[in-house]
């Protein structure tokens, strides 16, 4: 390939932004990366991570090759041929099986890394060999997805561009500034234009400090001050009573829980926040339209998180901002992901024994593994994720991968995860493989051509499964459904239907080679007044939640507490320079930042005799992270601050010290309930 | 230590000027300098003036392009350097040659010690910069001329006496005036920067808390004083025995002055950091 | 008077992330430890509010700039519209610039022995085009001003920890970051 071409690329990472790209690639190699102006989302702009894309395809320290690892952890990775690696995999996989009667010991733990559609060929290629175990549900956002599954039906979210329209905007334990930054500038658009723009967060985030008003909230106690102010709106009238009676259940029961249950006083000792605050906010709030809510993923990683989400929607339907213009309580979307699922659906092959897939808890992944029976665990098959940085409680992750016959991570770098592997199969980046990709925020749909050829011996995950799917048959013929070859760009059209067709206003998958494409209508939440609870309203009072063994009023639920031993709090939010374990690690990003520290507030670390860049040893009974103090207001005085993040050569994980102490909500909408990251008790200590 | 060519540069280059104005002087005003010791000295001058040269290239990214750098006179003090520099280099071996000819070299020393003069003083006016506070004053120009004051004369002291030669007695009080000069500016200098706030202030804090500051107080000005002050104090002036430790602690604490001065300095960074 | 094209940044709307910083790399594909443009946080203290608030800054294309009078070989030119560019031909990796610039604008390469700096993309200008860090800010944070003509009412020549500018006379122009308010636990 000579001269200069511009190729259509979209980011496949976990990110509300999820951008439309152009890759400039001259002579076969990718110069640089562009936001595509053709996304009114994008607007031509990427991000901090965007931007060093080409560091990523072209770091030194990609895996070029498959390896084997003789010995996990100990570093000793020989190089072997693709046929090698497919040879033993197969092997083992058939041998499993004839072990075990089925492939139920082999399972899959595969998340976001990668969320561009065709990867869910990841799963297919599982179902293909068998029944299989999967780690299942969803370490990021299931409680508040339950929440609002219980309340709506389903999580939909206004169109984000929609929120220039808003006059009040509460940004409730969300980090735009940080995690969706061009959000932020739909954010500033509307301040703009006269919104007001509160951020209520335990830490003086990013996007607290651009806010107009920042309230400094107790964790974990985002329910008491909805609650509060959902008794002053009540008090003064404020609620929209048409809107109530005409769209919801169990308005009244919840009018009667607040009146009895719910005072100011209370609220405000709850929370932190002083009553006068929240009364004005209040008051605020509810007097203000359209008034719009961003419920954050961070504000639910808590034991009582999926409850506090239901207390914030049940303020947007009280005060009839549901289904408006500039209003609502935003979460998410999967109204954009009506997609064939073409290479993920397939068939399990005859007398593949067992009687269908079983769950385990992806959120307890290592205990669960280890105490899987009947049939034990016995092979790992990660991709697009990487449990041991990203997993809570990361020494029973190890253990978990210690006991396995064989381990395959499918990845680009030797992080812990591969570090922990048997044999690490080198994957193409998104500029090296054919795609397609949808946000989980914005309503745009990209296009992922291939700009590049695939660096080294890099495959796409579906080529794996093709090629080994040939290996299985060729070892046992019928052991493997997936299809054994395929043209990948071809695959990606075999994605779309009439449905996705009509919802982007697109004749066919080519036209997006002339540019991202939007949904056409449907762009403000609810606004048909359609819900799809059981009722079809919203429900205050939700039978579902019940079903669940949840209260099914958005009551409060006591937030969890330290024990004395462990008085401090650590919260470990997002990084600005990463997404979980990719970016950090790159040139680019290490010349910017490259250690991580500890957040502390100046009076708690005088109380330690800790004083700027003095190391700290953060502890609890699982386990302990060492690393420099950063003395700072950003962190209230009775917590501290540990960003998540993987450094490249850097012994540093915070998830030591995490347990995987269970969200209230997510096994209804997805199979196991969410992680309490935010949770976290500890003890410190200058060392 | 990455300064390191600009240490020996610096030092060498100011100790070759230093050398040059004495022998100039000695031989113009002084005493009788015999033919075959002042050949020796104008050798060793244009020799030190020649080394200094190839270790100033080290410090270039392209020394082969170096020729380029006498482009700017009109603005940069460093090519002002590098041409009077280069004017003392090729006056110091036209010297050395009249020198090895018998021929009227008085002149031609003066004017090649005024040469040297105007090169130590434009290196020193290469480092008077705003974003570097601690330089940003006359102190580089200062601290280079002591260099040469202390160092020249001690430096003639060692070549003559390999000639059986010995330096008068004047010569070494001008040492040891500039010694004391030194150290009294040193002092003044440093309690200046840190009496002042923020930026200077570290720097001043930086040099008296660092180990080459006390090796250079100790080796480069109590040491040499103390040994001039021995001497002085006998009835009989000799100082023979104690040129060359003279000279060693010396250019020793030079050195390690030198070093200070290239490592001590914190530019003028944005938000302080 | 003669256009002295400066860059207005603007802290009010700057989130900090970092985007102008990689976007320019990005463009160039520029050496890992070689930043034109930077990224700095303010001083805690500095408006009442903790590490949020930041200045981007790239060459400051000074109307009387430091680096082209130390430069002994001039490979510094400042042009007609004021942009200072520096001449990778002429360069002999003197690192004198290094010292002068008040901004410590002008980096090393290790690779090339020669010293690199922002030269505000002045063949995209030419093109038509905005410098890829105004491009590429997504707060749309950045701008290009010619500092000759600039009079914005609420617009500063400095912001706390900007080097003083009366040396070099920076053209680059800022807008303070404003402070909201703060219902916080600590106070």
């Amino acid at each position: 390939m000579t001269g200069t071409q511009v190729f259509r690329n979209a980011c496949p990472r976990n990110c509300y932004d999820t951008c439309a790209i152009l890759s400039t690639v001259e002579n076969g190699v990718l110069k640089k990366v562009d936001g595509d102006p053709g996304s009114t989302y994008t607007r031509g702009r990427l991000c901090a991570k965007g931007y060093s894309y080409t560091r990523s395809v072209y770091s030194p320290d990609r895996i070029k090759y498959p390896m084997r690892q003789k010995g996990r952890g100990t570093g000793n990775w020989q190089r072997i041929s693709w046929d090698e690696a497919y040879t033993e995999i197969a092997q083992t996989i058939l041998k499993i099986k004839k072990q075990y009667g089925s492939t139920l010991p082999i399972c899959l733990n595969k998340y976001s890394g990668n969320f561009d559609i065709m990867h869910y060929g990841i799963e297919g290629m599982l179902t293909s060999i068998g029944n299989t175990t999967r780690a299942t549900g969803t370490p990021c956002w299931p409680a508040g997805i339950d929440a609002q599954t219980f309340d709506f039906g389903t999580i939909v979210c206004n169109d984000p561009e929609d929120i220039v329209n808003s006059k009040y905007l509460i940004i409730w334990g969300a980090n735009p500034a940080w995690c969706s930054v061009h959000s932020m500038y739909f954010i500033k658009e509307a301040q703009r234009r006269g919104c007001k723009i509160v951020a209520i967060d335990p830490l003086l985030s990013q996007t607290a400090s651009k806010a107009d008003l920042y309230i400094q909230i107790k964790t974990s106690t985002d329910g008491a001050l909805a609650l509060g102010m959902a008794r002053y709106i009540l008090d003064n009238g404020l609620y929209d009573g048409e809107w109530l009676a005409k769209n919801s259940k169990g308005a009244e029961e919840f009018f009667g829980y607040l009146k009895n249950n719910i005072t100011l006083e209370w609220a405000a000792e709850k929370t932190g926040v002083p009553q006068h605050v929240i009364e004005t906010l209040a008051r605020e709030y509810a007097a203000t339209k359209p008034a719009n809510i961003w419920i954050g993923y961070g504000m639910q990683r808590h034991t009582n998180g999926g409850q506090n989400v239901r207390a914030i929607d049940a303020l947007a339907a009280m005060t009839g901002n549901i289904g408006k213009s500039g209003g609502g309580a935003q979460y998410a979307q999967l109204e954009t992901w009506g997609f064939n699922y073409h290479a993920m659906i397939q068939k399990k092959p005859e007398n593949s024994g067992g009687s269908g897939d079983r769950a385990i808890n992806i959120n307890n992944f290592g205990a669960e593994v280890l105490n899987a029976k009947e049939p034990p665990i016995k092979m790992l098959w990660i991709a697009c994720r990487g449990p041991i940085t990203q997993d809570p409680e990361t020494a029973v992750v190890k253990k978990a991968f210690e006991a396995m016959d064989l381990v395959v991570t499918a990845d680009m770098f030797m992080n812990p995860t591969v570090e922990m592997s048997d044999i690490v199969l080198p994957i193409t980046t998104t500029f090296e493989t054919p795609g397609v990709n949808v946000s989980y925020w914005h309503y745009w749909m990209s296009l992922n051509e291939q700009a590049i050829k695939p660096m080294f011996e890099a495959k796409n995950d579906v080529t794996i499964a093709m090629e080994l799917s040939a290996k299985l048959n060729q070892m046992e013929k019928g052991s493997c459904t997936y299809p054994t070859s395929g043209d990948l760009a071809e695959w990606v059209g075999k994605e779309f239907n009439a449905g996705i067709h009509k919802q982007f206003g697109i004749s066919g998958w080519q036209d997006l080679k002339k540019g991202p494409a939007k949904a056409k209508g449907s762009l403000v939440a609810w606004q048909d007044g359609k819900f799809r609870t059981p009722s079809g309203k919203y429900e205050f009072w939700s039978e579902e939640a019940r079903k669940y063994g949840h209260y099914p009023l958005p009551v409060y639920v006591e937030e969890m507490k330290p024990e004395s031993k462990y008085p401090l709090r650590c919260i470990s939010p997002h990084w600005k320079l990463n997404i979980h374990s990719q970016f950090q690690n790159l040139d680019w990003m290490d010349t910017v930042n490259n250690a991580p520290c500890l957040e502390i507030h100046p009076s708690l670390a005088a109380k330690y005799g800790i004083r700027e860049r003095d190391s700290v040893k953060m502890f609890n009974d699982i386990g302990y992270i060492v690393l420099p103090a950063k003395i700072s207001e950003l962190v209230p005085p009775d917590t501290v601050a540990v960003y998540e993040a993987w450094y490249k050569g850097k012994k540093f994980n915070v998830n030591y010290t995490v347990k995987a102490i269970p969200a209230d909500m997510g096994k209804k909408a997805t199979g196991s309930p969410g992680i309490a990251f935010h949770d976290n008790f500890v003890n410190i200590q200058k060392v | 230590m990455e300064e390191m060519p600009l240490v020996l540069f610096t030092v060498l280059s100011q100790m070759a000027v230093g050398a040059a104005v004495t022998l100039a002087l000695l031989d113009a005003f002084g005493g009788k300098v015999e033919q075959a010791a002042g050949v020796f000295v104008a050798q060793g001058i244009a020799v030190t003036a020649g080394i200094s040269l190839l270790t100033s290239l080290a410090h270039l990214g392209h020394p082969f392009e170096a020729y380029r750098a006498l482009s700017h006179l009109a603005n940069s003090w460093l090519s002002r350097e590098v041409a009077l520099f280069g004017l003392f280099m090729a006056l110091t071996i036209v010297y050395w040659r009249q020198w090895q000819r018998g021929d009227a070299r008085e002149k031609t020393g003066l004017l090649t010690a005024a040469a040297g003069v105007l090169a130590v003083a434009a290196s020193g006016m290469v480092y008077v910069l705003p974003a570097q506070p601690a330089w940003n004053n006359i102190s580089p120009v200062l601290f280079f001329s002591l260099t040469a004051i202390v160092l020249g004369p001690l430096f003639v002291a060692v070549l003559l006496q390999r000639k059986q030669q010995v330096l008068g007695k004047t010569s070494f009080s001008i040492v040891a005036r500039g010694l004391l000069c030194g150290a009294a500016s040193f002092w003044l200098y440093a309690s200046l920067l840190l009496g002042q706030g923020e930026a200077a202030a570290v720097i001043g804090g930086n040099i008296v808390h660092s180990g080459a500051f006390w090796g250079r107080l100790l080796l480069g000005w109590a040491a040499p004083l103390g040994i001039m002050a021995y001497a002085a104090s006998k009835p009989e002036w000799d100082i023979r025995s104690k040129i060359m430790p003279l000279f060693v602690l010396t250019i020793i604490g030079e050195l390690l002055g030198r070093a200070l001065f290239y490592g001590a300095a914190v530019a003028l960074t944005v938000a302080g950091l | 008077m003669a256009k002295q094209l400066g860059f207005l940044v603007d802290s009010e709307r700057c989130v900090g992330c970092h985007a102008c910083e990689m976007a320019c790399k990005n463009e160039y594909q520029l050496e890992p430890k070689i930043r034109w443009r930077k990224v700095y946080p303010l001083k805690e203290d500095s408006f009442g509010l903790p590490e949020r608030n930041f200045m981007s800054l790239a060459c400051n294309h000074c109307e009387d700039p430091a680096c082209l009078k130390a430069c002994p070989v001039i490979a510094y030119t400042k042009r007609d519209d004021g942009i200072v560019m520096h001449d990778q031909g002429r360069c002999i990796g003197c690192r004198l610039c290094m010292l002068a610039c008040p901004y410590s604008v002008p980096q090393y390469s290790e690779t090339r022995k020669k010293v690199q700096k922002c030269h505000m993309c002045a063949e995209r200008q030419d093109n038509g085009q905005k410098p890829a860090c105004v491009s590429g800010c997504p707060m749309e944070a950045l701008s290009v001003i010619d500092a000759a003509e600039f009079s914005m009412a609420m617009s500063s020549k400095t912001l706390p920890g900007f080097p003083d500018t009366a040396a070099t006379k920076p053209t680059t122009r800022f807008i303070k970051p404003s402070v909201g308010v703060q219902v916080r636990r600590d106070r």
